[in-house]
């Protein structure tokens, strides 16, 4: 039977190698055609396909009108400044964002772009943690009972493309995250619940020359929150003109104008020589992003940037060897945290947060995975903050007998199993194998799950993660901010510890109001006190340390001291010698 | 005896790689006996230890010895190759008999899903499937072989191919032969020399794709050591602690090297023309 059905091989044969080819060559192109079809006109085929795949380009990656120059040498020789007559800073971070867009903000990249193309109503006084001080808002009123912000406006200021500062358009900058009417509405983070927006009832022009903030309950933080990143001051004319582009064309108040940008790679600005405070010190910024680690090292070291914003901490003590650098900065405001969601058993059981809690050492971490630039922790407010209470102290330590004893109060069998995500990027792989080693000393058995930075923020989000790791920044120097967001039932970031459906959640809710509420800064700490108290004793996740983030600048670079507050960067201040 | 000291002198590079291999893979077997230290607990104040007499290879950023990491590392490395190589062998051998013998349009069905399976890069294709399973050891394994089936079939149905029409094959038949007994006995035999020295060949690729995999951290849990996910985490320091990236990298190179000697000096030797 076989020897008649292979003879047939060669001359038969249904489906050649060929053949097959030819096929599948043809159905390719007939699929990329048919691909480009409702493309029409231009029959530019390598290009078709993408464009059909987004509808609104409302992240297009080339920006109109700003970005029509053709990609210009950038301007790497600033460590020379004799010949070139224009200064150049060149600024190094880990990423500079997709977009501009203050409403779209989210913590990373664009931030430091933000906070100097945009103005705001107010701006950090000498001191990060001071009151507030007038920017684009020239003097307030607050009511008595703390509830009617009137906003005096500063005359006679400009935006970047010649249009005034107007009340319509501080109002419309303000609320037009809120108002799906407005054309240049996004949908972003600021108006989370966390951030305060919540809070507001009305803010209205009263005059040519006066707004009126209505907020719906007292908020001591309010004239702080009024710098933070996303409540920039946009030109009405952008606005109207790109809509929810405007974030691609930024067009602001502030010292530096955008000249080009390229989303996730390059943002050029020059100086505004008309700014209200004055031309700033350098004539060009020229802002880059390193999301390679060893790769931002190499160009500090080849002085190819001289000002970087955070580089890993594992180079810092090289750096500070290198006589061509200058190593400045890093007040331990960051908040590097394990969050334990009690929405997954085991982590329900207090004694079990409580026995990881002895069960980690701390100066390990700070030692091994951030090489020294961290502090001990207390409880979630910083030493550098307002409201910080050192009873944590004797809390947040490591001593693996009471984490054993707590293992057995839980009366749980040992080893008990956990999965602890985070991202694998930075030095969160270090930690998590140092906790891991820690852990499985007393009585866990812990298994690592390492996530990109996307899988890693949709596991957290959804709640499915049971430990995780992340870290809090001061964004606005007024505790509220980063409190809330892991405690109140309202906030948007719920996963990491569950508490927003736990019992104690309206015991949060309620200090946290009050908290924000209290205008009076002695019985305002007494509410913070209570409020790290009852957090130190439901553990909702473990302070791991109070990070430092150092920036590095090259030697002739000068940086005032209330230039940079851990994330926020002003750049008018900076000067090259 | 004598026919093995003619293969040393013909191919001394082969031989220095074999005993390489075997130096490596006794290591790894042995490491608890080898070491006393462990490959994944921390040592914070023993971080950043050069070579020195202590610790041979020195210490990583979190103060493990990296002579231990190097031995365990070897295990989950030469596992992944050894493995994946031995699976990519069966499974395409058989599908390379099968397509050769039967012919027909499960030759061509057969031949044109590896015309598919070829027409990814390897290394590519093992990203995919690693990264929609879940980064693992096993995983690696799968991926690594199922990129490597192809290269196999197609061997195995070409050699298959050219041996049905030989006489002994014929004359089997002739006798009433099923056809499993033909293969088993007249066909297989015959094919074994070639798929030897292709699975060498290929041991080299899988262990530097494992590698690739590892240091994409597509591969084993992190505490736990392997080769490319030391070359990873040492990267890091390579401005300040160059070696922590540069011994594990070496090793790999070494392992792949000796490899890529033993299938060459195997294909010399075999090759009926050479030989002469």
């Amino acid at each position: 039977m076989s020897s008649k059905r292979m003879s047939n091989k060669s001359s038969r044969s249904m489906l050649t190698r060929r053949t097959f080819l030819r096929t599948a060559g043809v159905a390719g192109a007939g699929v990329l055609l048919s691909a480009c079809a409702p493309q029409a006109v231009a029959p530019a085929a390598p290009a078709a396909p993408v464009a059909t795949g987004t509808s609104i380009p409302t992240q297009a990656p080339i920006a109109a009108p700003v970005a029509v120059q053709p990609t210009e040498a950038p301007k790497p020789t600033a460590a020379a400044p004799a010949i070139a007559e224009v200064k150049t800073l060149v600024f190094g971070a880990e990423s500079v964002g997709e977009s501009l867009e203050p409403g779209l903000w989210n913590g990373f990249g664009c931030s430091n772009a933000l906070d100097n193309i945009y103005d705001r109503l107010t701006k950090p006084g000498e001191k990060w943690t001071d009151p507030a001080k007038p920017a684009l808002a020239e003097s307030w009123e607050i009511s008595p009972d703390g509830k009617f912000y009137t906003f005096k406006i500063r005359k006679g200021i400009k935006f970047h493309d010649g249009t005034e500062v107007t009340p319509t358009a501080i109002v419309r900058s303000l609320t037009r995250m809120t108002n799906d009417q407005d054309k240049s509405y996004v949908k972003g983070m600021y108006m989370n619940a966390e951030y305060g927006i919540a809070n507001w009832d009305k803010f209205e022009v009263v005059d040519d020359s006066t707004v009126k903030l209505t907020l719906k309950s007292p908020d001591a933080a309010q004239l702080h929150r009024l710098f933070h990143p996303a409540a920039a001051i946009m030109s009405e004319k952008a606005m109207d003109e790109f809509g929810p582009n405007v974030g691609l064309n930024p067009v602001g108040a502030g010292p530096f104008k955008l000249e080009k940008f390229v989303p996730g790679s390059e943002i050029i600005m020059v100086a505004n020589p008309d700014w209200w405070q004055g031309k700033p010190g350098v004539d060009r910024v020229v802002m880059r992003g390193y999301p390679d680690e060893a790769s931002m090292v190499a160009a500090i070291k080849a002085g190819e940037i001289n000002f970087a914003a955070y580089p890993p901490s594992s180079s810092i003590g090289d750096f500070q060897r290198d006589d061509k650098l200058i190593v400045k900065g890093g007040a331990p405001l960051v908040n590097i945290f394990v969050g334990l969601n009690r929405a997954q058993k085991p982590l329900d059981n207090v004694h079990i947060r409580r026995a990881i809690n002895y069960g980690i050492n701390r100066q390990n971490i700070i030692d091994g995975a951030l090489y020294g630039l961290g502090v001990l922790p207390a409880s979630f407010i910083g030493p550098a903050e307002f409201g910080y209470d050192d009873a944590g102290l004797k809390i947040s330590v490591y001593d693996p007998e009471k984490a054993k004893a707590e293992l057995k109060l839980a009366a749980a069998t040992t080893p008990v199993e956990l999965t602890f995500s985070y991202e694998n990027n930075r030095f969160w792989p270090q930690i998590a194998e140092l906790i891991k080693a820690d852990l499985e000393g007393v009585g866990f058995k812990i298994n690592l799950d390492k996530l990109d930075a996307s899988a890693y923020s949709n596991k957290v989000g959804s709640g499915a993660t049971q430990m995780n790791m992340n870290q809090r920044s001061l964004w606005v120097p007024d505790p509220d901010n980063k409190v809330r967001i892991l405690h109140s039932s309202q906030s948007s970031a719920q996963g990491e510890t569950g508490v927003a459906k736990s019992v104690l959640a309206p015991k949060y809710d309620k200090l946290l109001d009050d908290g924000r509420a209290e205008t009076d800064s002695d019985k305002r700490k007494k509410i913070y006190k209570e409020l790290q108290d009852l957090i130190l004793d439901d553990l909702p996740y473990i302070i791991l340390t109070y990070y430092m983030k150092p920036y590095v600048v090259a030697k002739n670079v000068k940086v005032p001291d209330n230039a940079v507050n851990t994330e926020r960067i002003f750049l008018h201040g900076v000067t090259i010698e | 005896m004598r026919s093995l000291i003619r293969f040393g002198r013909r191919f001394p590079a082969a031989v220095a790689g074999m005993v390489f291999l075997f130096l490596i893979t006794v290591g790894a077997i042995a490491a608890p006996v080898l070491t006393p230290y462990s490959p994944t607990i921390p040592r914070i104040k023993e971080r950043f230890l050069r070579p020195n007499i202590q610790y041979v290879f020195g210490t990583d950023d979190l103060g493990r010895d990296l002579l231990a990491r190097v031995l365990y590392g070897g295990r989950s490395t030469l596992a992944a190759g050894v493995l994946s190589v031995i699976a990519a062998m069966l499974v395409g051998s058989l599908i390379g008999v099968m397509g050769g013998y039967v012919g027909g349009w499960l030759d061509n069905a057969l031949m044109r899903l590896m015309d598919i399976m070829l027409s990814f890069p390897a290394i590519l294709l093992a990203i995919l499937i690693v990264a929609s399973l879940r980064p693992g050891l096993l995983n690696v394994v799968v991926a690594i072989s199922f990129s490597m089936v192809p290269s196999f079939a197609r061997l195995m149905r070409s050699v298959v191919l050219g041996l049905v029409h030989l006489e002994h094959v014929t004359a089997a038949r002739a006798l009433g032969c099923s056809s499993s007994h033909i293969i088993a006995r007249h066909i297989v035999p015959n094919t074994l020399p070639l798929v030897f020295v292709q699975a060498t060949a290929s041991l080299a690729v899988a262990i530097s794709t494992s590698a690739a995999l590892n240091y994409l951290g597509l591969g084993v849990e992190p505490p736990h050591p392997d080769w490319g996910l030391m070359v990873s985490e040492g990267q890091k320091h390579v401005f300040t602690a160059a070696y922590i990236a540069f011994i594990p990298g070496l090793f790999i190179t070494l392992t792949v090297l000796s490899a890529n000697f033993i299938g060459d000096a195997l294909r010399d030797y075999l090759d009926p023309v050479l030989r002469r």
